[in-house]
């Protein structure tokens, strides 16, 4: 005669249930749940229950799916995860695929600078930036202020988002622009994240800009049409990479590098020194010339 | 071009590891509760997995590797960028209402349930996830997890409690669980 209790084996065979469901149980284990299970409506009840809920949960997780750019993104990474920090290059020559990217097209502008040291006006506040901006740039070179003048007006006004756009979103702000957001993610180190990516304006003038940020320093990108005109022709090379010139300047603790190629202008703005700026600029703008060239 | 080419192996690590990403992102969106950051710790994943290829062992479950990969990269993100807030243990909850099991409704949506999911603290998440979604043995999931198989099963267990304990809740809101336990029991 078995002497147990109903609801002592319900209570032994409910210690077992999650790993009958999960068929992780011993065979022998297995077998006598099993027979519990055919005379017990409330354990196959519950069996029944768990399952469901695994069912249904499995389903919806697994109907999510990564953006098909983070494939890409991963990919573009892995092929440059043995470079050096960008802007621990010491030799500029070295970099020939610069080269290609000044030869068919104009790459945007970055910017790399420090948080914010003194309050800035609000971003509302155009008459404000407005002169902010003018006063940083009257030692600037006239063709270099649009990158300045979208940098400041954008990542540092505006500051970055606390919680940056989804990857969609930022992608489907850069329209044809798109490829530049993996290329700018795979071209920098990991612990530079992008905080903007879009198409935008700023007193009349219109641009590409990606925004990365480490901590409390920001790198934006922008992509400008040229002007009528406009050209870095008239300034003197601070450096030539197989055959590109790069051009630099100061705007206060903004360090600005720039290139032409075709319709467009390009420049890195950052708070690191001249010759890091300049090292990241064409680093940067290889990686971009690759994903908007055929673009451009 | 020299900066990018590619090393000798680095299409045999692809073809192992980037089937993988869907199920490495979903798990990690699924315990950071953002897409966006899942994309960053994915791709942290795949280049730590790449810088240590070399040591993966051909023939071995390559998935579960890169779970382990996961799960650590999960860790030293939250130390970085959460909030400790964010990722206490809410170990007193679970004990409080994770004591009956409750029948699940039929009229629970996938909203719900992915409601309820969110809410239920991250460790036993993980533990629902990796079973209950990516499938892996209570063996495989103690190794990505680096804690006992005895962990795992009372962090499953639990998980699952507590994910029916929310779901009851949220259908008694609308008066679908009570009546259908009432039902059930009548």
């Amino acid at each position: 005669m078995n002497r147990t209790l109903p609801e002592d084996l319900c209570e032994r065979a409910r210690r077992n249930l999650n790993a009958y469901v999960d068929g992780e149980l011993p065979e022998a284990i297995r077998d006598q749940l099993a027979s519990h299970l055919e005379r017990c409506a409330s354990c196959a009840a519950e069996i029944q229950t768990i399952r469901s809920l695994k069912v249904r949960v499995r389903g919806l997780v697994r109907a999510q799916n990564a953006q098909p750019e983070l494939a890409v993104n991963v990919r573009n990474r892995l092929r440059v995860s043995d470079r050096k920090p960008w802007w621990s290059f010491s030799a500029l020559g070295s970099h020939k695929w610069a080269m290609a990217a000044a030869m068919a097209v104009v790459i945007g502008a970055g910017v790399w600078v420090a948080a914010p040291r003194e309050p800035f006006p609000a971003i509302s506040d155009r008459p404000s930036q407005n002169a902010f901006i003018h006063r940083i740039s009257t030692k600037l070179a006239g063709v270099l202020r649009p990158g300045l003048a979208d940098h400041v007006h954008c990542a540092v006004f505006r500051k970055y988002p606390v919680e940056p756009p989804s990857a969609a979103t930022m992608l489907a702000d850069l329209g044809k622009y798109r490829d530049l957001l993996p290329a700018v993610r795979a071209a920098v180190p990991s612990n530079w994240r992008v905080v903007m990516a879009h198409q935008c304006s700023y007193l009349g003038r219109k641009y590409v800009h990606v925004t990365l940020r480490d901590r409390d320093r920001l790198i934006s990108l922008v992509i400008a049409r040229k002007h009528d005109g406009e050209s870095f022709a008239g300034m003197v090379p601070a450096a030539r990479v197989n055959g590109v010139a790069f051009y630099q300047g100061v705007a206060e603790r903004y360090r600005l590098a720039g290139f032409e190629a075709g319709e467009y202008l390009a420049y890195v703005v950052s708070d690191l020194g001249d010759q890091e700026n300049l090292q990241a600029a064409t680093l940067l703008s290889s990686d971009v010339y690759r994903a908007i060239g055929g673009i451009l | 071009m020299a900066l990018f080419s590619r090393k000798p192996r680095i299409e045999e690590f692809e073809a192992a590891a980037l089937p993988h990403l869907n199920d490495l992102f979903r798990t990690a969106a699924r315990l950071l509760g953002d897409s966006a950051r899942a994309d960053d710790v994915v791709q942290e994943v795949y280049l730590a997995a790449w810088s240590s290829f070399h040591r993966f062992e051909a023939g071995t479950n390559c998935r579960a590797w890169l779970f382990r990969i996961l799960f650590h990269t999960l860790h030293h993100y939250r130390r970085k960028w959460l909030n400790p807030r964010e990722i206490a243990d809410p170990q007193e909850i679970i004990e409080q209402t994770a004591a009956n099991c409750v029948p699940l409704s039929a009229e629970i949506t996938d909203e719900e349930i992915q409601a309820a999911l969110a809410g239920v603290p991250e460790d036993y998440r993980a533990a629902v996830l990796l079973v209950d979604v990516e499938e892996f043995s209570y063996k495989e999931a103690a190794r990505i997890l680096d804690t006992p198989i005895g962990t795992v099963m009372s962090r499953l267990s639990r998980g699952r409690r507590l994910l029916r304990e929310k779901l009851a809740g949220t259908a008694q809101s609308y008066g679908i669980g009570r009546s259908a336990r009432e039902g059930k029991s009548a």
